[in-house]
């Protein structure tokens, strides 16, 4: 006998494909989605580690000037009002201080290679929790994801490797599944993949109006202009501590000489 | 991330305290409108003038050029009063370029008083930084002959002669006559100075594909700065992209 023989598709199989295809397709996006989230968060937090670092540090300094300066005033000139102005700048310094020696201002410049881009989209392809079939696979799978945004944001390729490795996708075929199951299982995974795609996008949203974010755009947008906006700033603030100092050293010696 | 602070809920007491905890923002909106308001930055050109005007020479020297460029290209006289005065200004502290310099705007004296056509000849001059043209002037029948002869270098001198009515009397006809037989010949200098000729219409009836051709030779061999009157050129659409005579279009040789 030659020739192939084909068989003509079932309707219910020809939607069954047509799914199946769409769930790739919505893995894709998905997966895209993840990997722009992640880098966001990460570019956020590189630039906020820098301002802080390069223009935090200086308000935590002029803010600590400024304290000194409303307590010997209201050590001079005792009064409510004096007591009250020296208790909320010295509040102010503690709480700068905090903001701009945090943990935040450890965060390192993040730029990483197109290997590990494909790598993290690959991860997230594979075990994406919102692609799981069940409550134990979403349990695994979210453990998974987690670990892998960890290692993509330490730059550890080797470990997404041994995620991916570690993760035996065992196919999407449930055994003994009919076809009106596994269709229905598709269309599921399809409409949490795409809950989760919007989620992804409010959240995108939401950290390109905060307020780092929009520190970040005025300083791209400086850059445009051959400026640094970073620098320009910690000049601008040089420039107030250097005022702050004399003013605190003028009242040093003023409240010495009563 | 953080986003911003959580603005103080930890009430201290008074209804004031409260209200100034809610004012406070945190060390990043802080820093988003500190950046709103900083200052202009301060452009190349009034950062020379401010370190010249703090006494620096060569600051003083380069604004001196400046504003002999500004006045080379639209005779204006206050940018020649300018130019003066900061030469002057870095001459004073022995600058010695610039007492060269200072020495060749003298003989822009004379032409100041609105002829635009000796000026812009002894603009020219000046901006190649000639000197001693009035001793070269005492031997001016030597000059003549050699010019005669056929040498470039003579017959750019002549040219200058005339221009400055150094040792000659004055006469732009003669001067452009003899500048256009030097350029003709590939003298740089004299090209340039015919650039500025056909450029203001002085001496020759103005025509920019002449000033962009003998600008842009001279330009090729190191002479300059055309690029203000390309600049002026292309954006007024009076010579073609391709500069017309020039396939060059000679820029960035300015400030």
């Amino acid at each position: 006998m030659s020739g192939q023989i084909t068989r003509r598709l079932k309707p219910e199989e020809e939607e069954l494909l047509r799914k199946r295809e769409e769930l790739a397709a919505t893995r894709v996006t998905l997966a895209e989605r993840e990997l722009e989230l992640v880098d966001l968060r990460r570019q956020l937090a590189a630039f906020e580690g820098r301002y802080l670092r390069q223009v935090g540090a200086l308000y935590a300094e002029l803010d600590e000037w400024k304290a000194r300066i409303a307590e010997l005033q209201a050590r001079m000139h005792p009064s409510v009002t004096s007591q009250a102005d020296a208790e909320e700048a010295r509040e102010q310094a503690r709480q700068t201080y905090e903001d701009a020696h945090g943990k935040a201002s450890e965060n390192v410049d993040f730029t990483p290679s197109p290997e590990l881009r494909a790598l993290f989209r690959e991860v997230a392809k594979r075990i994406h929790p919102d692609l799981s079939k069940d409550a134990a696979d979403l349990e695994r799978r979210t453990r998974f994801m987690a670990e892998a945004n960890r290692a993509y944001e330490a730059g550890d390729a080797e470990a997404l490797q041994r995620i991916l490795d570690a993760y035996q996708d065992g196919g999407d075929a449930v055994e003994g599944e009919g076809i009106g199951a596994e269709l229905i299982r598709i269309i599921r995974q399809i409409s949490l993949a795409r809950g989760r795609v919007a989620a992804i996008e409010r959240e995108l949203a939401r950290l390109r109006q905060s307020e780092i974010a929009l520190l970040k755009k005025q300083a791209e947008e400086k850059e445009q202009e051959g400026r640094d906006l970073l620098v320009e700033l910690a000049t601008a603030i040089r420039e107030q501590i250097e005022r702050a100092t004399k003013e605190h050293e003028r009242l040093a010696k003023e409240a010495g000489t009563r | 991330v953080s986003e911003g602070r959580e603005v103080g809920l930890t009430v201290r007491g008074s209804d004031s305290s409260l209200t100034r905890a809610l004012a406070r923002p945190g060390v990043v909106a802080r820093g988003r409108q500190d950046a709103a308001n900083l200052p202009a930055p301060a452009d190349p050109l009034s950062e020379k003038q401010r370190l010249a005007e703090q006494g620096d020479p060569r600051a003083q020297y380069e604004l001196g050029d400046y504003f002999a460029e500004c006045h080379a290209f639209d005779l204006e006289e206050r940018f020649y009063d300018d130019a003066v005065q900061w030469y002057d200004k870095a001459a004073e502290q022995g600058y010695a370029d610039a007492r060269l310099k200072r020495h060749n705007m003298r003989y822009l004296v004379g032409a100041t008083v609105g002829d635009r056509c000796s000026k812009s000849l002894a603009l020219a001059t000046v901006n190649l930084g000639l000197t001693g043209v009035e001793d070269l002037a005492k031997k001016s029948p030597q000059w003549r002959k050699i010019a005669d002869q056929g040498l470039a270098e003579a017959q750019f001198m002549l040219g200058n002669m005339y221009a400055c009515g150094a040792g000659v009397i004055l006469d732009y006809a003669e001067a452009a006559g003899w500048f256009r037989r030097a350029a003709e010949q590939g003298h740089a200098k004299a090209q340039y100075i015919l650039g500025h000729l056909y450029f203001y219409g002085t001496c020759v009836a103005r025509d920019f594909g002449q000033a962009a051709r003998w600008l842009a030779e001279a330009h090729d061999q190191g002479i300059g700065p055309v690029w203000m009157f390309f600049e002026y050129m292309h954006d007024n659409g009076l010579i073609g992209d391709e500069g017309e005579a020039s396939s060059q279009k000679p820029r960035g040789t300015g400030k």
